[in-house]
Parts: C-alpha cells; sequence; structure tokens
C-alpha cells in the first residue's frame, strides 16, 4: 500500500487532454490552476533535484571530480551495484513466479496473498532493517550461531566459519530485498490479469509446453511491464537508505553503499562530494524517469488500437 | 476443494510458482516481520508500556502524526491540483512534468534529504529569504491567533528544525496523491459535466457537486497512502528535522537511537506499534478502495 | 483439389462426451451432458448465454477438465479424457481469437509447428510452405508480415482459423466464432466456413447464440439450455419439431395462446395428434398466422390491427386481440398485404395454420 501508487496497468489509455470541449472553466480559473500546479512543482521538485547538481559544482567541476578519486566512493558504488545486481534480479524471479499464479489462477486465500506482497512497502524502512537484526543480529535468533565458535549442533566446518550478516554485506542485500520485494510484483499482476489466459490456452491446443508458452507467449506480452517494474525496483533498490543505514554498521569502505557514503561526508562537513555522490543518484533517478516515460509511450502504442 | 486449488486448470505450473511465491515471501518477508512480534512479546505489559511510552517517544507519536497529517492535507489540494491540471489541460512540457512528478519515488531519500537542507537553510537558496518570512509569519500568527499553542514553532528555523520536516514528508508524499487521481481522473466521462451543463448547472456547481464527489474516494486513498508513508519516512526527515529530543525526533529515528544503544527490545517495541499503526492504515485503505468501487460493479 | 488441407488420418474423427458434468464453485454450469458428434459433420452448438456451451467446447478440447469422476470424452472411441490439450489434436478457435499479439501473421500461423520438438518438426522451407498454402486457403495470402493489431476483425478471425488449422487438427472447435463481428461480415464469414468445411472436411464444432447462423450452416445443431441439452438435430429437425418450448421459443419469434382461444380459430389447425389434450399453452410462429377481413359470426378470433412494419419482403403485423387484450404477430407477404386492403385499427379475424403445444410447460 504505502508504496509507490505508479503503475503501468494504472496508465490511462487516453487521456482526456486535448480534446476540445465546449464545456471547461473559465479563463482565469485555468491559469490559477496551472499556476498553483506548476509553481508547486517547481518548488518541491525542480529546485531540489536542481540544488544536488548546482552544490556539487559549487566549487567547480574539477572539485566535483576530485570527489571521485577517494577510493571509499568506488567500494559505495561498487556495493551499490553489486546490492541492486542481486536484489533486483532475486525480486524479479518472484514477481513473475507471483504473478503468474496470482493472475492465470483461481484459489483460496489469493487476495491475502496479495496484500501480504504489499506488506513491505506498508513497512518503515527502518523497521525492515530491523527485523534483520532480530534474526541476524548477535541478540537474534540466529546471529549467535553464525560466528565461528563451539555450536554443539553444527559440524566443525561450519563451526570454522565466521559468518557474518549485519554489519556485512548480506544484511545490506537481505534489507535492500526486503524493501523492494513488491515492485515487479505489483506490476505483473494486474497486467498479466487484464490480458487473460486465451493466448497461453491457444498456444497449448497448438501443442507448445508449458516452457515454450512461457517463454514465447507469456514472456514477450508482459516484458514491458516487466521492465518498469525492474527500473523501479532498481532505483529504490539503489538508492535505500533507511533499512540498509540500521543493517549495514556504516563500515567505512566496506559497508556503505552510495546512500550512506552521502550521509557520511555530509555529517563530515564534506559537502561538495556528498553532493557529488547525491549526483549520480540524482542521475540516476533522472534516467529512471525517462525510461519509465518511454515504456509507457511504448505500452500506450501497444495497446491494440481497437 | 480442500486443496489451495479451487480448481485443476490445464495451464502448468501452478504447484511451481505458487510454491516458489509462498517461500520467498515466508522467508524474507513474513518470517522476519513474525521476530518483531515474537520478540515483543517475551516482554510483560508494563515493561511495553515503559518501552513506548515514554516522554520522548509520545513527543515523537505527535510530532510524526502531526505533521504527516499536514503534510498529506497539503499534499491533497495541491496533488489534486495538479492531478487536474495534468489530465485536463494541454501545455507546452506536459509530459515532462508529468514524469517529474514520480521523482520522489524515484530519487534516493538521502539525496532529497540533504537537498532540502542545501535549498531551505539560512544561508539556501529559498531559505535565505524564506527564513524570516517564516519567523515572522509564526510571530504574527502568535499574537493574532492565540487559540492555537505556537510554542513548539516559535522561533523555529525552516532547515534542522520542524518545518523541515513538513518540507520532507510533502516532498515524499506527492506522488502518491497525484498518482492515485489521475486515472480516476482520466476515466471520468466529459458527458457527465456536459449532463450536468444541460441540467443547469454553472460551473462551481459542476466542480463541486459532480466532479468532487467523483473524485472524493481517490482523493483519501492518495490522502492515506502519502500520510501512511509519511509517518514511516525517515531517510529525509532525518537530515534536515535538527533532530533535538522532546521537540524534532520523529519515531523512526527513535528506533535507531535505541538500536544503537542495543536496547534491541525497546526498538522492537516502538517497531510494533508503528507496524500496528500502518496495519490498521493498510486495512482502511483496502477498504476505501472497496468503496470507491462500489458503483462500478455491474 | 487445390488448396486442400488434408488431415493425416484418412477418416475424420467422431467426438462423444459422455456424462460431463461441470460445476464453478455452486454454478453448475454442464449436468450430466451426453453428446455425440459424427465425423465429418459441422455441428453447431446453439444455446443462450450461460446456457454451457462454451464450457463443453472446453472440456472437449481440453481446456477445461469436467468435474473429477464425472464424464469422458472420447475421440473416434478412444479415451482422451486425461489427454492433455497440446496432445488431443484440436483445432480451438478462440472468441476474441487470442492471436498473439507480439508476433506476425505469420508467425502466429506457423507457432504450433515451430513449438514441436525437433524430430517432429517440419524444415523451415515446410513451415513456411504450410503457412503460405494457409495463408490461400483462407485468403490473405498479402498479408503474412502484419501484426494481429493491424487486421480488421473478419481477417483476424480467419487467421485464427489458419493457425488451428496449421497443426493439421483431427477435430476444429470454434468458440462464437462469428461472435465479434458486424452483421454483414458475419454473413459473408458463415458462408466462408461452411464452404472450408466442406473443403478440409474436419469434424467441426461451433459454438454460437445466433440461431439463424447455426440453422443456416450446420448440419446438426445441439440446442442447450440451463447446463442441459435440450435437443439435437438436423436444421430442419429442431425448427420444424421442437422438443420443448424453449427450443421453439428460442428458434424463432412464436405467439402464445391460451388453448381457449385456439378453439375459437379451429378452421385449418394441424396440430399434431394428442398434443393439444393438455391444458395449458399453444404456440403459433408468426408464419403460420392467417388474416382475414372480419366476418360478423365468421370463425377465427377477433384482432384488431395495431402496426404495420413493412420494410422487406415479408409484413408484420401487430394486433390486439379483442378479448384478451394481449399482442399478436404475424407475418404475411406483402402481396397478401395489398389484396386485404388493411388499414390501421381494422378489424380482422386470426386464424392459425398450425400451432404447437408441448405436454409440460415452462414458465418463461
Amino acid at each position: 500500500m504505502a508504496g509507490p501508487a505508479t503503475s503501468l496497468a494504472a496508465k490511462p489509455a487516453r487521456s482526456g487532454a486535448g480534446t476540445p470541449r465546449v464545456i471547461r472553466n473559465p479563463l482565469w480559473v485555468r491559469v490559477v490552476f496551472m499556476t498553483l500546479a506548476l509553481g508547486f512543482l517547481a518548488c518541491f521538485l525542480v529546485l531540489p533535484l536542481a540544488a544536488v547538481f548546482a552544490e556539487a559544482l559549487r566549487k567547480g567541476i574539477g572539485a566535483y571530480f576530485h570527489s571521485f578519486a577517494d577510493p571509499d566512493v568506488h567500494s559505495a558504488i561498487r556495493l551499490t551495484l553489486l546490492t541492486a545486481a542481486i536484489a533486483v534480479p532475486a525480486n524479479l524471479v518472484f514477481g513473475v513466479a507471483a504473478a503468474w499464479c496470482i493472475a492465470k489462477y483461481d484459489f483460496r486465500g489469493k487476495s491475502l496473498l496479495v496484500t501480504l506482497i504489499d506488506l513491505p512497502f506498508a513497512v518503515s524502512p527502518v523497521i525492515s532493517g530491523l527485523i534483520y537484526m532480530l534474526i541476524f543480529g548477535l541478540q537474534g535468533w540466529l546471529g549467535p550461531y553464525l560466528g565461528a565458535g563451539d555450536h554443539p549442533w553444527f559440524g566443525e566446518w561450519f563451526n570454522q566459519q565466521d559468518i557474518k550478516i549485519v554489519f556485512a554485506v548480506p544484511g545490506i542485500v537481505l534489507a535492500t530485498i526486503f524493501v523492494t520485494f513488491p515492485f515487479v510484483a505489483r506490476e505483473l499482476i494486474p497486467l498479466m490479469q487484464t490480458q487473460g489466459n486465451d493466448e497461453e490456452y491457444a498456444a497449448l491446443t497448438l501443442g507448445a509446453t508449458g516452457w515454450q508458452t512461457f517463454w514465447r507467449v507469456t514472456v514477450p506480452n508482459i516484458k514491458w511491464g516487466l521492465f518498469y517494474g525492474v527500473i523501479l525496483c532498481n532505483a529504490r533498490a539503489m538508492g535505500e537508505f533507511g533499512a540498509v543505514s540500521v543493517v549495514s554498521g556504516k563500515i567505512r569502505g566496506e559497508t556503505t553503499t552510495m546512500p550512506l557514503h552521502i550521509e557520511i561526508l555530509y555529517n563530515e562537513n564534506n559537502s561538495v562530494a556528498a553532493f557529488a555522490v547525491a549526483s549520480l543518484l540524482a542521475l540516476l533517478a533522472l534516467v529512471t524517469l525517462v525510461l519509465k516515460s518511454f515504456i509507457e509511450w511504448r505500452h500506450a502504442q501497444s495497446r491494440p488500437a481497437v | 476443494m480442500s486443496s489451495v486449488a479451487s480448481r485443476r486448470s490445464v495451464l502448468p505450473g501452478f504447484g511451481l510458482s505458487l510454491g516458489f511465491t509462498l517461500a520467498y515471501l515466508g522467508l524474507i518477508v513474513l518470517i522476519p516481520l513474525s521476530a518483531a512480534f515474537i520478540k515483543t512479546s517475551g516482554m510483560t505489559w508494563a515493561e511495553f508500556v515503559a518501552a513506548v511510552a515514554s516522554p520522548r517517544l509520545i513527543a515523537s507519536y505527535k510530532l510524526s502524526f502531526g505533521i504527516s497529517l499536514l503534510a498529506a492535507i497539503v499534499n491533497a489540494f495541491f496533488g489534486g491540483i495538479v492531478a487536474w491540471v495534468l489530465v485536463r489541460y494541454t501545455f507546452p512540457g506536459r509530459r515532462v512534468v508529468d514524469a517529474l512528478v514520480d521523482l520522489p519515488f524515484a530519487l534516493p531519500t538521502a539525496v532529497a534529504g540533504i537537498a532540502l537542507c542545501a535549498l531551505y537553510a539560512r544561508n539556501g537558496w529559498v531559505g535565505e529569504w524564506l527564513d524570516p518570512i517564516w519567523a515572522g509569519g509564526i510571530k504574527w500568527l502568535s499574537t493574532h491567533v492565540p487559540w492555537i499553542d505556537w510554542a513548539g514553532w516559535l522561533g523555529s528555523k525552516l532547515a534542522y528544525d520542524r518545518p523541515g520536516i513538513f518540507l520532507a514528508l510533502t516532498f515524499i508524499g506527492l506522488p502518491f496523491v497525484v498518482r492515485t487521481l489521475q486515472p480516476v481522473l482520466a476515466e471520468l466521462e466529459p458527458e457527465l459535466e456536459e449532463a450536468a451543463a444541460t441540467l443547469g448547472a454553472n460551473r462551481w456547481q459542476t466542480m463541486t457537486r459532480v466532479i468532487f464527489p467523483e473524485l472524493l474516494p481517490a482523493l483519501i486513498t492518495g490522502f492515506a497512502l502519502a500520510f501512511a508513508r509519511g509517518i514511516g519516512e525517515y531517510g529525509s526527515v532525518v537530515f534536515i528535522a535538527g533532530n533535538q529530543p522532546l521537540h524534532s525526533e520523529i519515531t523512526p529515528l527513535l528506533i535507531i537511537t535505541k538500536l544503537e544503544q542495543y536496547d534491541y527490545r525497546g526498538a522492537t517495541a516502538i517497531a510494533v506499534v508503528m507496524l500496528v499503526t500502518s496495519f490498521l492504515l493498510l486495512l482502511l485503505i483496502n477498504l476505501l478502495q472497496k468503496w470507491s468501487r462500489r458503483y462500478y460493479r455491474l | 483439389m487445390r488448396n486442400r488441407v488434408r488431415p493425416s488420418d484418412p477418416f475424420p474423427l467422431s467426438i462423444s462426451a459422455l456424462n460431463i458434468r461441470k460445476t464453478f464453485g455452486s454454478y453448475t454450469a454442464l449436468e450430466g451432458v451426453d453428446l455425440n458428434v459424427q465425423s465429418g459433420r459441422l455441428v453447431a452448438l446453439l444455446g443462450p448465454s450461460g446456457s454451457g456451451k462454451t464450457t463443453l467446447l472446453r472440456i472437449i478440447a481440453g481446456l477445461e477438465y469436467p468435474d473429477p469422476g464425472s464424464g469422458r470424452i472420447q475421440f473416434h472411441g478412444e479415451d482422451v479424457t486425461d489427454v492433455a490439450a497440446g496432445k488431443r489434436k484440436v483445432g480451438f478457435v478462440f472468441q476474441h481469437y487470442a492471436l498473439f499479439r507480439h508476433m506476425t501473421v505469420f508467425e502466429n500461423i506457423a507457432f504450433g509447428l515451430q513449438v514441436r520438438r525437433r524430430r517432429e518438426r517440419p524444415s523451415k522451407s515446410d513451415i513456411a510452405d504450410r503457412v503460405n498454402r494457409l495463408l490461400k486457403l483462407v485468403q490473405l495470402e498479402t498479408l503474412g508480415e502484419r501484426y494481429p493489431t493491424q487486421l480488421s476483425g473478419g481477417q483476424r478471425q480467419r487467421i485464427a482459423l489458419a493457425r488451428a488449422l496449421a497443426v493439421e487438427p483431427k477435430v476444429l472447435l470454434l468458440d462464437e466464432p462469428f461472435g465479434a463481428l458486424d452483421a454483414k461480415v458475419r454473413k459473408e464469414l458463415r458462408r466462408w466456413l461452411r464452404k472450408l468445411h466442406e473443403e478440409v472436411h474436419l469434424t467441426t464444432v461451433f459454438v454460437t447464440h445466433d440461431q439463424e447462423e447455426a440453422l443456416e450452416i450446420a448440419d446438426e445443431v445441439v440446442i442447450m439450455n440451463q447446463a442441459k441439452i435440450e435437443q439435437v438435430g438436423t436444421p430442419q429437425q429442431v425448427y420444424d419439431r421442437p422438443a420443448s418450448p424453449f427450443v421453439y421459443q428460442f428458434l424463432g419469434n412464436v405467439n402464445i395462446f391460451r388453448e381457449e382461444s385456439v378453439a375459437l380459430a379451429g378452421n385449418g389447425v394441424h396440430a399434431r395428434p394428442g398434443s393439444l389434450v393438455e391444458r395449458g399453452l399453444v404456440y403459433v410462429r408468426p408464419h403460420d398466422i392467417a388474416v382475414a377481413p372480419h366476418v360478423t359470426g365468421g370463425k377465427g378470433i377477433p384482432a384488431i390491427l395495431r402496426y404495420i412494419h413493412a420494410a422487406g419482403p415479408q409484413a408484420r403485423l401487430t394486433l390486439e386481440q379483442v378479448q384478451t387484450r394481449e399482442m399478436v404477430e404475424a407475418e404475411i407477404s406483402r402481396a397478401e398485404l395489398e389484396q386485404l386492403h388493411l388499414k390501421l385499427n381494422d378489424l380482422v379475424l386470426l386464424h392459425f395454420r398450425q400451432v404447437r403445444s408441448f405436454e409440460q410447460d415452462y414458465a418463461i
């Protein structure tokens, strides 16, 4: 629920704008509405975005690029990419499986399942991190067994391993998977539901196997929805702050992702460097928005014109 | 009919996909979430109350709730206008503006947080001239509108103080209202307005008595989504809130504070309060959405 | 014969459905239905929506399973109830065609051949050959590179048919094949389907709710209502000798009279022996009603002419019975109408050429 209300399926096929109508608001109302809307968006959206780049370049282009020479920044970028590279495919596979069973079949408890899938959006990011601390932290359920030590139930090899989940990369990845969990699924479920099962049935009567039907008929039909879900999932995975901040331990150069590294730099009053790293994430956000608009446009094009 | 699948389907893959879905959901979401509740169940009622009802926490609940509510109301108003303008008006750059509405979804919260700081701090682009206006405005209000207690706001700065929380939550919540309203507004047939006009209603009557009631369920849903997100928001707020105890500390921050003191139980107890709140909101939003669809069941 | 797609089996298969039950939750779609379709026939499953006809068709195709333990589906005596849809050798044409949107027409038709296992898959050139022959068969040779969205409804319909035929099915099943088309295209396509049936000579079952369509092209019509089969017969049989009031009413316009009225209109009535004995209602088709000028003391049902609808070869008259005030529809030829010199509100006498009554009556 408390997740993005944005969805490909919710996009209207055509908007009412542009259809010439006799009945409409008087000019002054339109001017007031336009001014309020655009003014509000300028203050709250355009200005912050502009501020990121302006602050990053405050001391000139040289200082800007110098910020990226820091090996800790490199490691933050690497960790962010790695986290997204694990979390996004994992949630992609899950999203497809969930959408397949929810959109293609009728079973009891289906609406409960849909609600549960949306659950991570309803949870504060801080809590998303906390719950993994409760399981893998030193005071947690599994925490005491993970470090090296003499645990009677496990084999010798296991006891010699010093497995770190929280305050390490696995915890960051897990927390990221949690917060980006619903993105692909909630994109695909409505899409596959509106498409129905007829094309899959047709493929089956023509002798295709289940996998052939899936790869040759279903996947091409949902590819834009898939892509849409993936870029939203990726934007959140790379940008997540709260959940990751709880489990990371913020060991500089080891467990700081880009958003966490921004915090460190900002608190050190290294404003230019903080905004320089932030500018990369802002660029990512802009690319995400452009891709998103492109997919919406493609999706509107591909709607049958009948 | 006894098992999960109520009827056999010809399409293969039900067992595999449902099995994987449930296992993944259980491992990633349900078991970790239940850990919070199980951890709390080990506390006595008195311990629990002590952990979640300290003065510092009560202050944070009031703050998180109050400012989320305020930000959601402002978003409902401006978001409504933005949605209307985007759906009904054509103007150059409409597609760009439409895409930009999703910026708060796409921009990492930490980036939003420091950007808002840079803008609204006393030496920032906007703060430079808005901060004195704000201080003056509050002073004026405290003398002319005495029945509201302005003490918490008197002498406040825009950034690194309570107003900053409002700015951050307004930024975060905007797309929820716009994106919930937009499809409803686009589906709204212009014929409705034409019918109202032929029946003699003027524009104001048409807007308030025909269009607004049609949009109300979506508006409330968007409002509730923005509100719920505001309560849980952390990243953008911590940078700009100033985080002064009893004054500008939001509830999620207190979870972190407890964790840093290795008070896992205290942190978990607060988390449980927040989780229950957001589940109740989730329920409310689902009911709202059912209610808003009640006319469309044919 | 040119363009002939010959099923590999020299004889088309017969289809039997034995005691098929199907429920969706508390809703019963089929209630112990038995159906036999002889090989090579073109059979229409006719009924109002919700009568279970589409469900029956989908069960024959293997797209739905009958309720556990209920019935069997046999093709030519061989049980296929547990055979997967893809292995039944059926060609299925969906109501909304279910063409693959992301594939060209050519790729759509070739799909069923391309998904075969390598050793059963024809070579690329064989596939192209067969697709082109099918495109010719459905008279759309030039459209192979188009996408489904670029075609008209009638063209999509024919592509869906070609795609179904590409896998050389033994049985062809069509769900409301003309349902989504406009009136003119419907008429053209159904004649074309009849012709095609004669060419490819497959056992074909199609579902429709349009009696005209079923009566015009089917060898045999299966009339369904409320999860049951009401009657099976040739178009002439079901039209002339309907087995139930439902069939009678479903197959055309009909007037319902109380039995007492019929005594009045007695002359010229050819009631089937024994059928008039029960008290109840009597059914008369509009074209079985003769209209005569009113003669005092003459036999017949007195009625007042209220409306004349004279567009088309036949004139339709709406009359109000003097005694019961109920409305009656009669159909007479235009020539007859002119001969009678009828004006609105004239008093006339009605006679029945043929009436029908049923032992058991339904309240419809």
